[in-house]
């Protein structure tokens, strides 16, 4: 039994109930503004500057159930975007007071026309996604930003200053190294954490203050260190493709005596790589980060660098074999699944691929596909003793 | 010294009794939604064709959706290393093994010492899997086992969806009620052509490497395998008792694991 860390149930007592958490009733009581994004073209520096609190719009541990939303979207709408708005429809995000999305995928824009008709907040916003990763791109993107800077500024008739730009930055990054080290303590042959609970972590740094989430990530790497604790398992997996926020998901398959020790997803490891570089002037810094300081994301005009990181990570990590969790009507995903299984083939790095909805429970037959997989990855290292035929 | 291999699938409960390479008893029993107490009735009715007592079993191995609800079996293993195992135990030569169920359809690669080199599992849909022809079987009102044999009368097949279950079912509707009638049996071929097209595209996501085993339920019907054959350009080879291949490699663990 792993003892839980004091510091984990700190994150998770604050960011509970889902959405409207203890922080989040604390932050508006106190009477600052809380806005919403889902998208990591989002600088949540930005927004931090600004004084308010960046809140990531997703959904959590539960499934939620259509009650309404479909008559809003398209049935080709993937199933994240239908639980957000279910969850706007539901009432649960009416504590936001903006929220602001990108042009990286479709869906997510999908998303935020339904917010601009249906429900207009007092803010919202859209920033232009670079899918290309070069010095065009950061000009285009960096241009792109400084309008956004001018809007919130704006909207909250104060002019986010250079210096309070420069500080947040400071603060992201610390908690960026402080997640970087607790990924790196991942590679352990036996790792401190689940990846279960590297999730957890990685949800709250996107729903906490910052300040409070780096004083807990700080509390969580002493404890690790304190405890020495180690998770003992037979495999290591990493999982890859759309958001995942349903934990639960994850804990059932670490079930399975199987430890998720790596990802590539857009929650995971993309935020705990890489600092934004505080030697330059800050939106310039920042335009720079988001394009070019993070591991290539499904959304770029290219994959390749995306299906190379995976390569690298899987490698790096050690795995035994990667989940693909590919949320249906993901294009991007289903896009790169045949080259990712030809680049993943050549390093012998065996790809399970799963077509799931956003937000499931751990299905039987989900379980039976991964246990399939965990006999498959086993079996190859010995043959079965074949016999001929007698009745 | 016997083992045992109990497969709960959806439909129907199978149970082999093994014996080193002797299958002393092999049952599948129709039971719908299975849970222990069809574990057992299954179980004891291959016990009473081996004419041996659960006591006597060294090892059981349970497989399929409902492996966790079987209390007297020691060790559960998942149904593609069950239908990998049982496949390449009757056919050495197997490579790649497709088990048509009745309500999932499941592809395998095999290497050529009989380890899954790959699987890939379509359970989501209806339209490739045995509920399908079920359907079919009612709307039509001949019965299963006759589907096949009824296709093979066919002088054309019609062409019939292959994207969905329901579509295809009100174009069998429109067939059906069409001006002159449209024969039964070219109907059916269709039926099966379009159940055959969609096993083939999940198929070939693991490759379709000679020789090809064919097994579950659906593998009992020669319309499906007579359609796979054409579509593949060479034999399908299908056991005798297709059903009962998942229990079979799940008896091989259990030995395996006493052994």
């Amino acid at each position: 039994m792993n003892t839980p860390f004091k510091a984990l149930d700190e994150m998770n007592r604050l960011t509970s109930p889902f959405p409207e958490s203890v922080a989040v009733k604390d932050w508006k009581k106190a009477g600052r503004k809380v806005i919403g994004w889902y998208n990591p073209y989002v600088p949540e520096e930005i927004i931090h500057a600004a004084g308010m609190l960046p809140f990531e719009v997703t959904g959590d541990n539960e499934p939620v159930q259509m009650q309404g939303a479909e008559r809003y979207i398209f049935s080709n709408s993937c199933s994240k975007i239908r639980t957000c708005w279910q969850l706007q429809l539901d009432g649960k995000y009416k504590f936001l007071d903006g929220l602001v999305s990108s042009s990286m995928c479709d869906q997510d824009k999908r998303l935020y026309s339904l917010w601009e008709y249906y429900n207009k907040l007092p803010y919202l916003d859209l920033i232009y996604a670079p899918r290309k990763r070069d010095e065009e791109a950061v000009k285009l993107y960096l241009a792109d930003l400084e309008d956004f800077r001018d809007r919130l500024s704006l909207s909250q008739l104060r002019r986010i200053p250079d210096r309070d730009l420069a500080d947040s930055i400071q603060t992201y990054n610390r908690g960026r190294e402080l997640m970087k080290q607790l990924y790196e303590l991942r590679k352990r042959d036996h790792p401190p954490v689940t990846g279960a609970e590297a999730v957890e972590v990685s949800k709250a740094a996107a729903r906490l203050p910052r300040e409070r989430f780096n004083e807990l990530m700080e509390q969580l790497l002493d404890e690790i260190q304190r405890t020495g604790r180690e998770i003992k398992k037979a495999m290591r997996l990493m999982i890859i493709g759309g958001d995942l926020h349903n934990t639960n998901q994850i804990a059932n398959l670490e079930t399975l005596d199987v430890v998720v020790v790596a990802d590539e997803m857009d929650i995971g490891i993309r935020r705990a790589w890489g600092q934004v570089d505080t030697t330059l002037p800050p939106m310039e810094a920042l335009a720079r980060y988001y394009v070019l300081g993070r591991p290539v994301d499904k959304h770029n005009w290219i994959s390749d660098g995306r299906l190379e990181f995976i390569g690298e990570m899987a490698e790096q990590y050690k795995v035994d074999g990667i989940v693909s969790e590919d949320v249906r009507f993901c294009t991007y995903n289903g896009w790169d699944r045949f080259d990712l299984k030809k680049q993943m083939d050549k390093r012998g790095i065996p790809i399970l691929v799963l077509d799931v909805e956003y937000g499931e429970n751990w299905s039987g037959q989900m379980k039976l596909r991964v246990e399939a997989f965990l006999e498959m990855l086993q079996n190859q290292a010995k043959a079965p003793t074949g016999k001929s035929p007698k009745k | 010294m016997a083992v045992a291999g109990i497969d709960i699938g959806s439909q129907s409960t199978k149970v082999v009794i093994l014996e080193a390479d002797r299958i002393l008893a092999a049952v599948t029993l129709k039971t719908g939604e299975s849970g222990e107490s069809e574990a057992r009735q299954a179980m004891e009715e291959a016990l009473r064709g081996a004419r041996l007592k659960l006591e006597d079993m060294k090892s059981v191995v349970s497989t399929g959706i409902g492996r966790m609800s079987v209390p007297f079996a020691r060790k559960q293993r998942s149904i593609v290393s069950c239908l990998a195992r049982g496949a390449y135990f009757l056919y050495p030569q197997a490579r790649t093994v497709l088990d048509a169920g009745a309500d999932s359809f499941t592809a395998i690669r095999l290497s050529a010492d009989g380890t899954v080199e790959d699987s890939a599992v379509n359970d989501r849909c209806a339209a490739n899997v045995g509920v399908f022809l079920d359907t079919m079987s009612r709307m039509l009102r001949i019965p299963l086992a006759e589907l096949g044999a009824e296709s093979l009368k066919a002088t054309n097949a019609e062409t019939i969806s292959s994207t969905c279950a329901v579509f295809a079912e009100s174009e069998v509707v429109s067939l059906v009620h069409r001006d002159p009638p449209v024969p039964i049996a070219n109907i059916l071929a269709g039926i099966h052509e379009s159940m055959v097209n969609r096993l083939f595209g999940l198929a070939h996501r693991v490759g379709m490497q000679s020789e090809v085993v064919m097994s579950g339920g659906v593998s009992k019907n020669i319309g499906i395998i007579r359609a796979m054959e054409a579509k593949l350009g060479k034999p399908v080879l299908v056991p005798d008792d297709p059903q009962i291949v998942g229990a079979l490699g799940a008896a091989l663990f259990a030995q395996e694991g006493v052994s």
